[in-house]
């Protein structure tokens, strides 16, 4: 089949029951046995998918998003099932059809499964089998659902490949899929999906596995088969930034229901529900750096738990604007007007008495900065800059490198070095936030684990300079790197397992004073029901063990673990890349607030560019082991002085629907060159849109100051990159984009 | 304890930094047990709704009371024997007869085939056998120089015969046999399963945690080990050893020489355990806050599959405990006067005897049993034993 009749397929589809929109969820309820009851993850959603529409469904995890897609398809997980409502079906072959109602495991839902609805899941990598070539697993469907010869399905899989933007397909069909990166992966899997020719594709965070740069690039793919197949996607995200590219309707759910729905203009220019408007909020945003911004705004707790469902409208305990005796004892009705829905009491001109205003105000959004504004911050951040200027670093990096050795064979010979770091050099002044960015596998957490010594570097100088001389950290041994330890903590990313299940939270807070040997008895309880404050929890949690607590609970846990020794330099390592958007700004703000009354000293590691953004004085980029650009903050985000700092800038969704398709767009490719054998010259050469043959894959670039001078900056904090070619190119950064904007 | 009732922090965002103090977690779910619970009252609380295991619990409690308390149970002692009732069948309790109230059997009357000489036994109902509880019986030790004779069931009158499980080819009450051999087979593998665990939690650990060259050497002694065929051994052994030690001690010995073997299985779980956990957040976090090697494993990563070290070493008694039966069954573990279900099995070796005393077979329904608990309490362990992953 081509790609021309898939078209035509899709249009006849829509004329065929023109009654009926693609999609109809309605009434959907699903719910799950579990321990502690029955849980109703999908309470009554009611949601339309136009033929040729995206439909982003966005909101916390824990709010039934991920369980409404599968609802749909039937592939709920025992103990889960659908137990009312209908999933109305359009079908082009076996017409207007509840798909809620077909048997599961029968032979129409399978058939709707094979050719009419594809599918794409969060984790690519785990969703292939690594025993079978990706041209195997994909012909064994063709071959199955469209009984296709090998010699066809092969053909196919090849065009399918080719299809999703796969290079070189007609090779990489007999690739497994471990040989392929992540991203790679992900295009497999759409292929998959695709296979049917689909009316419908729903993709469950399909990017969220992903770094930005390759998230970017399957967005676009998203939007190229969508014009090219007429296709409908039921987008499923937690990102407002990705809603922002590719929504043409925005679906807000909170706790099973859908609370607001709309065009993407209306949800973004004029959010109403509550909740849109605080999950807006608590999105850093690019263009605001950490002096701009100030403090981000945050939903107060986190999403209850299924089993208990909050009375009247579910987000009252949350809310802001709540009407005290109505909001908590009835469910606010859902208004629809055709075109966009809402479920909320202040929306609701019967429900609410006269004596609350209906409706809310207009949602300020705070506007990009105006250049003005800018150098306003700017002159605060250089100001700030010369206060940091006058102490020495407290910790100085110096040509840092680590090398895991691969070794293989009979005698377990020592075969390559993957060469996780390789010559890093940075400082960090006492009292400032220094951001570590980068994609995956560039270095960044090894070189965090390498400072705290959680590893130890294979050759350079960690030189920290706490209360006497500069010890260099990665010499240190037993009693001498432990008694350093105190004071240059981690966190930890994961707040699961970062957290011995075992241990009450007071034994595990506690557990640095007992090891140290500062404090036992009373006076340890004493400390530990003090920092327990300090973050936020109540002392009285102290006897209670970490599974009763949720993401954002544990990571303040983790937070007063690392700060009970009063440590000088704190290491966060993707400190809030596992919790949602609310309590990632509430996470956050508590770093912020701790660092100023405790006069800490930040490394924060992150992949989230607008987080390092708002958080962070300084910025150092990290490519494939190496440091290729560090500067202030606002430096790196408005003029960066390397290609692959510039295509990681614009790679950032942006959470504005009205500046999507700019044109501004920098596309890497998916493949990042092996750590173990790198390319010659820049190691960033391979896929920069700037290389020259001749140059660049030459000598490799040094981290060199940059010829631009901000007025008070020492030599200290001048801006230095690591490429060749810096002075002659004029690179874009945020700044850029917005000018191009207006 | 009361729930701790917290001051509104009001929304943080505008609250000023001094807000911190307070706590901006508002919606905090009411205290359950289930947060305060250790490790140790999940695993409980979770063995405790699975049905089978909680069958096997009590079955191992009472087998375990009745190897404890065997002597006073039995009604008979282990020597008591009465040749005239050998092969006698078991016998049929009775509670009322001619509206006499009372628990009783009735006696044998006794019958020899004049051509082979068989005794055959068919039941008297004119001659009944009063049973009592706490009847004086045969005398036993209970600690050290303390004797007693009193028995939980047994005849009335010492000297009346009363088989209920019928008798051995020595005219011994089965019943009473089975009992007493509860001691033997139910301990006698726990030392060897004790020392083939204590090497293995050892070696495996480590293997794991200490890494290189050590875990190299390990692995080559485990795998040496793997491949030592266990029944010449055994065979071998048995030879091998003193004549002049009693059998008890003989088979003993040969249990702590195959625990020597046995250790292998273990140490490879352990050391995986240790080599995968050496790397879990919690373990390098506890490292960074400065716990030392020993406390990191005593501590941190122990407790974290000790649950699972115990439902393997539920799971590795049967294997003992079959172990026992089959040999002495082969005749090659334990021996008469040595009583144990095996020995009690070797009997019904001959089909003939068999035929004629189907009842023979009776000790291995103990061992059936024995086994079957302790798979369901192991399997109920195994399930239990991380609470933490749903």
């Amino acid at each position: 089949m081509t790609t021309e009749s898939a078209t035509t397929m899709a249009t006849d589809a829509v004329g065929d029951h023109a009654g009926h929109p693609l999609l109809e969820l309605s009434g959907l309820h699903t719910q799950f046995a579990t321990r502690d009851g029955m849980v109703q993850a999908v309470h009554g959603v009611d949601l339309t998918v136009p033929a040729g529409k995206t439909v982003c469904i966005v909101g916390e995890s824990g709010c039934g998003k991920s369980v409404t897609a599968r609802s749909v398809l039937g592939l709920v997980d025992h103990p889960g099932h659908v137990n009312a409502g209908h999933v109305w079906w359009n079908s082009p072959t076996l017409g207007h059809v509840d798909l809620a109602a077909m048997d599961p495991k029968g032979a129409d839902i399978r058939h709707v499964r094979a050719q009419e609805i594809g599918m794409v899941f969060q984790e690519p990598i785990a969703s292939l089998s690594p025993m079978y070539t990706v041209g195997a697993q994909l012909g064994e469907m063709l071959r199955l659902h469209q009984g296709m010869t090998k010699q066809q399905a092969r053909e196919r899989a090849v065009e399918l490949l080719t299809r999703v933007g796969i290079p070189k397909a007609h090779t990489r069909v007999d690739a497994y899929p471990w040989q392929m990166s992540g991203g790679m992966c992900q295009r497999v899997m759409i292929a998959m999906a695709l296979a049917g020719d689909p009316t419908l594709l729903i993709a469950d965070e399909p990017t969220t596995a992903l770094d930005v740069t390759i998230q970017a690039r399957i967005l676009d793919l998203f939007r190229e088969l969508q014009d090219e197949t007429g296709m409908s996607v039921l987008f499923i995200t937690h990102d407002l930034g990705v809603v922002a590219e590719i929504a043409d309707e925005v679906a807000v759910m909170y706790l099973g229901r859908v609370v607001e729905q709309g065009t993407v203009e209306e949800i973004f220019e004029n959010p109403r529900h509550p909740y849109t408007r605080a999950l807006m909020g608590s999105i850093p945003t690019l263009g605001h750096t950490r002096r701009s911004a100030g403090r981000l705004s945050t939903i107060r707790g986190t999403v209850p738990h299924g089993a208990h469902r909050p009375t009247g409208c579910s987000f009252h305990p949350r809310c802001d604007v709540a009407v005290a005796g109505l909001c908590e004892v009835t469910a606010p009705r859902t208004l629809d007007d055709g075109a966009s829905l809402i479920e909320c009491h202040r929306w609701d001109p019967e429900a609410l008495g006269s004596e609350v205003e209906l409706g809310l105000p207009t949602l300020r959004r705070e506007a990009t900065p105006t250049t003005a504004e800018r150098a306003h911050a700017e002159n605060v951040t250089s100001a700030t800059g010369n206060n940091l200027t006058e102490s020495a670093p407290l910790l100085e990096v110096r040509e840092v490198s680590m090398r895991f050795p691969v070794r293989s064979g009979f005698l377990n010979r020592h075969r390559a070095d993957v060469h996780a770091l390789d010559g890093v050099s940075l400082s960090i002044r006492p009292g400032e936030t220094l951001g570590l960015v980068g994609e995956s596998g560039c270095g960044k957490t090894t070189l965090g684990r390498c400072i705290v010594r959680a590893e130890d570097p294979t050759e350079g100088q960690i030189l920290y300079s706490g209360s006497d001389d500069a010890v260099d950290l990665a010499g240190l041994h037993g009693g001498d790197l432990r008694s350093h330890q105190r004071e240059v903590r981690m966190i930890f990313q994961d707040p699961f397992s970062s957290l011995n299940p075992r241990m009450t939270l007071g034994q595990i807070i506690g557990e640095p004073l007992v090891t140290h040997r500062v404090a036992t008895g009373s006076e340890l309880q004493d400390r530990v029901a003090q920092m327990l404050r300090r973050v936020g929890l109540s002392p009285d949690y102290m006897d209670r063990y970490p599974h009763a607590f949720s993401g954002g609970q544990r990571q303040r846990v983790n937070i007063a673990r690392a700060l009970i020794l009063e440590p000088k330099l704190v290491v966060a390592d993707e400190a809030v890349s596992a919790l949602d958007v609310s309590v990632r700004a509430q996470i956050l703000n508590l770093l912020q607030d701790l660092q100023d009354e405790l006069d800490l000293t930040y490394l924060f590691i992150s992949h989230d560019l607008s987080v390092v953004q708002s958080v962070c004085d300084r910025v150092a980029v990290m490519y494939l082991g190496k440091v290729v650009e560090v500067a202030d903050t606002q430096q790196v985000f408005d003029d960066p002085q390397h290609p692959y700092t510039e295509a990681l800038l614009s790679a950032v969704p942006i959470a504005d629907p009205a500046r999507r398709g700019e044109g501004r767009r920098i596309r890497l490719s998916d493949d990042l060159p092996d750590p173990i054998d790198r390319p010659a010259g820049c190691f960033f050469h391979t896929r920069c849109r700037h290389a020259v043959a001749g140059l660049c894959d030459g000598a490799p670039p040094a981290l060199v100051p940059t010829a631009d001078v901000v007025d008070g900056q020492d030599d200290f904090g001048r801006h230095r990159t690591a490429c060749l070619r810096h002075s002659e190119l004029e690179l874009t950064g945020i700044a850029g984009t917005q000018e191009a904007d207006r | 304890m009361t729930h701790h009732t917290i001051p509104e922090a009001g929304n943080p965002a505008t609250a000023a930094p001094e807000a911190l103090t307070t706590h901006e977690d508002i919606d905090q779910p009411p205290v359950r047990d289930k947060d305060r619970a250790s490790q140790w009252r999940l695993v409980w609380w979770r063995f405790r709704s699975h049905r089978l295991a909680m069958i096997g619990l009590a079955g191992l409690i009472i087998f375990y009371s009745v190897a404890l308390f065997a002597p006073f149970l039995a009604p008979y002692s282990s020597s008591t024997f009465d040749s005239d009732y050998i092969y006698a069948p078991p016998q049929q309790l009775h509670l009322v007869s001619d509206g006499d109230w009372g628990l009783h059997v009735y006696g044998y009357e006794l019958e020899q085939d004049p051509d082979t000489f068989a005794l055959t036994h068919t039941e008297n109902p004119d001659d009944r056998i009063d049973l009592g509880f706490f009847v004086q019986g045969d005398p036993y030790t209970v600690i050290g120089p303390v004797t007693w004779d009193r028995h939980l069931i047994g005849p009335t009158d010492a000297e009346d015969p009363v088989y209920l499980l019928g008798a051995d080819r020595l005219g011994r009450d089965l019943f009473s046999m089975i009992i007493h051999g509860t001691r033997i087979s139910m301990t006698i593998g726990l030392v060897g399963v004790a020392l083939a665990f204590g090497l293995g939690v050892t070696l495996g650990g480590i293997s794991g945690y200490v890494g290189g060259r050590t875990d190299t050497l390990i692995q080559r002694a485990v795998e040496f080990f793997m491949s030592l065929p266990t029944l010449p051994l055994w065979l071998g052994l048995a030879a091998a050893l003193p004549r002049d030690w009693g059998t008890t001690q003989r088979y003993f010995a040969i249990t702590i020489i195959l625990a020597l073997v046995a250790w292998t299985d273990l140490a490879r779980v352990v050391r995986g355990r240790f080599l995968s956990l050496r790397t879990e957040e919690f373990v390098v976090s506890a490292r960074l806050d400065g716990a030392r090697g020993r406390r990191v494993i005593f501590r941190h990563m122990l407790p974290s599959f000790s649950s699972h070290l115990i439902a393997s070493l539920t799971l590795s008694i049967p294997a003992m405990i079959l172990a026992e039966t089959s040999l002495s069954f082969l005749g090659l573990g334990l021996r008469a006067p040595t009583i144990s279900w095996g020995v009690l099995l070797e009997q019904a070796q001959n089909f003939r005897v068999l035929q004629d005393a189907p009842w023979l077979l009776l000790p291995g329904l103990a061992v059936v049993l024995a086994v079957l608990s302790l798979n369901f309490v192991g399997d109920g362990l195994r399930d239990a034993a991380d609470p933490y992953r749903s």
